[in-house]
């Protein structure tokens, strides 16, 4: 791969190679996506088509929650242990290392939640260009959540409550992304072509990769400091 | 006399808004080496992350003198701080862990993982998870840094802590060249060692 410079094709490797040997980390924020929507047809009344209109936003909404709750691994154990200290002082660019991290992270969940929502979505009865403008859309918003949320991640490590306190900071910068993504499939759904949205989510991405990995950089220097 | 290396003028550092460290002025020059001693609690740690320019100090400056001393090229990245914490990623082998540090750092590592480990006998070990390794061989894998890679100034957090006989020799030979490199060493620890060159040493009185 020689699509990325070094530094972040090695920190995305180590990530997944650190994941992969204890895949509890994958694993957790998958089951947590599949029990919340699990959740759902129990709570909602039994009327027809009901639930079969809301259920894009009801995966959406899940997913973005198995992500909020996902990115608190980001940074904790590299700074728990002070590798996070020595990758820093070893000269390291930690705006590259931010986003091979980012890339790390939305392999492991933004990703396989985006696939896994197609068979859930299927199970649902979605219509077929539904699941995939669902697909679509969770894979742009679940990057520009890794890539936001790293920032933010890297910003509460190490800090009494950090894990909370990420969660309600990041979320206020997701409900976009859930708007337009959710809307997104609805439209898909009353087979209107959701271009607007698709751009806006491609847009939101670009921003995001442009600014998140530098304030990534600069948390991860105010933490150790 | 060589020029210094460091040279600390009137720092005043505090940790978590207490302050643990008033008007310490020093200077260490290549071949020498100081010892930071103190009870616990008197800022030993604090002022080696100020010398490594992790935190900043309240008042004075710190400055690492960045040129061309000995064989050893200064640049950037002039110092190597083993700290207490080992900085390994416990699912990965100290070979990966090693290699993925000479992969991003910046300048590139003098040695490569595998020879540096051999070298402070780690051979059987450095393809084994770095959880499944004793606390003493967590240590020596972090003094693995100070062979990797090339810099004028070594600041040495309780290195000894953990270490067996022989490793503890090792680390003393290791200082020893580093110092006839005209390297520098600040080092903090409550353990006797031995040292060919002079120990300069620094105690710290602890501030109420």
């Amino acid at each position: 791969m020689t699509l990325f410079p070094r530094a972040v094709n090695e920190t995305t490797s180590r990530e997944l190679r650190k994941t992969f040997r204890s895949p509890s980390e994958i694993f957790y924020p998958l089951i947590f996506f599949v029990l919340v929507l699990t959740m759902f047809p129990f709570s909602i009344p039994p009327v027809p088509g009901l639930f079969n209109s809301i259920a894009s936003g009801i995966l959406w909404t899940a997913a973005l929650l198995a992500i909020s709750l996902s990115l608190e691994t980001l940074f904790k154990a590299d700074y728990s242990s002070g590798a996070l200290e020595v990758i820093h002082l070893s000269g390291a660019n930690l705006v590259l290392v931010a986003i091979g991290k980012s890339l790390g992270h939305w392999i492991i969940s933004g990703l396989p939640i985006a696939l896994l929502a197609f068979p859930i979505g299927w199970a649902l009865d979605l219509n077929f260009l539904t699941l995939w403008v669902l697909v679509i859309t969770l894979m742009l918003g679940s990057a520009t959540m890794s890539l936001t949320g790293s920032s933010i991640s890297a910003l509460t490590v190490g800090l009494r409550g950090g894990g909370f306190l990420l969660v309600m900071l990041s979320l206020p910068f997701f409900v976009p992304l859930l708007i337009f993504g959710s809307s997104a499939a609805t439209n898909a759904s009353l087979g209107i072509v959701p271009e607007a949205e698709l751009y806006f989510l491609g847009g939101m991405f670009v921003l995001s990769l442009t600014v998140a990995p530098w304030a990534t950089a600069h948390a991860i220097k105010i933490r150790l400091g | 006399m060589s020029k210094p290396i460091l040279e600390v003028t009137n720092i005043s550092l505090s940790r978590a808004q207490k302050l643990v460290v008033r008007d310490l002025s020093f200077s260490v020059s290549g071949g020498e080496i100081l010892r930071l001693s103190g009870s616990n609690g008197s800022g030993k740690t604090t002022i080696l992350r100020a010398l490594a320019g992790l935190i900043l100090p309240d008042n004075g400056k710190v400055a690492r003198l960045e040129e061309k001393l000995g064989n050893i090229t200064t640049s950037s990245n002039s110092v190597i701080y083993i700290a207490h914490r080992h900085g390994l990623e416990e699912n990965l082998s100290p070979l990966e862990n090693l290699n993925f540090l000479s992969q991003v750092c910046t300048p590139p590592p003098i040695r490569d993982g595998v020879s540096v480990l051999e070298t402070l006998g780690l051979k059987t070990s450095m393809h084994v998870p770095t959880a499944r390794l004793s606390a003493g061989q967590k240590q020596r894998i972090s003094l693995a840094r100070l062979l990797m890679f090339d810099a004028p100034l070594w600041l040495l957090d309780e290195p000894f802590t953990a270490l067996d006989t022989s490793s503890k020799k090792q680390l003393e030979s290791m200082i020893d060249a580093h110092l006839d490199r005209k390297g520098a060493v600040v080092l903090a620890t409550h353990q006797r060692f031995n040292c060919k060159s002079h120990v300069l040493k620094h105690s710290l009185p602890m501030i109420p």
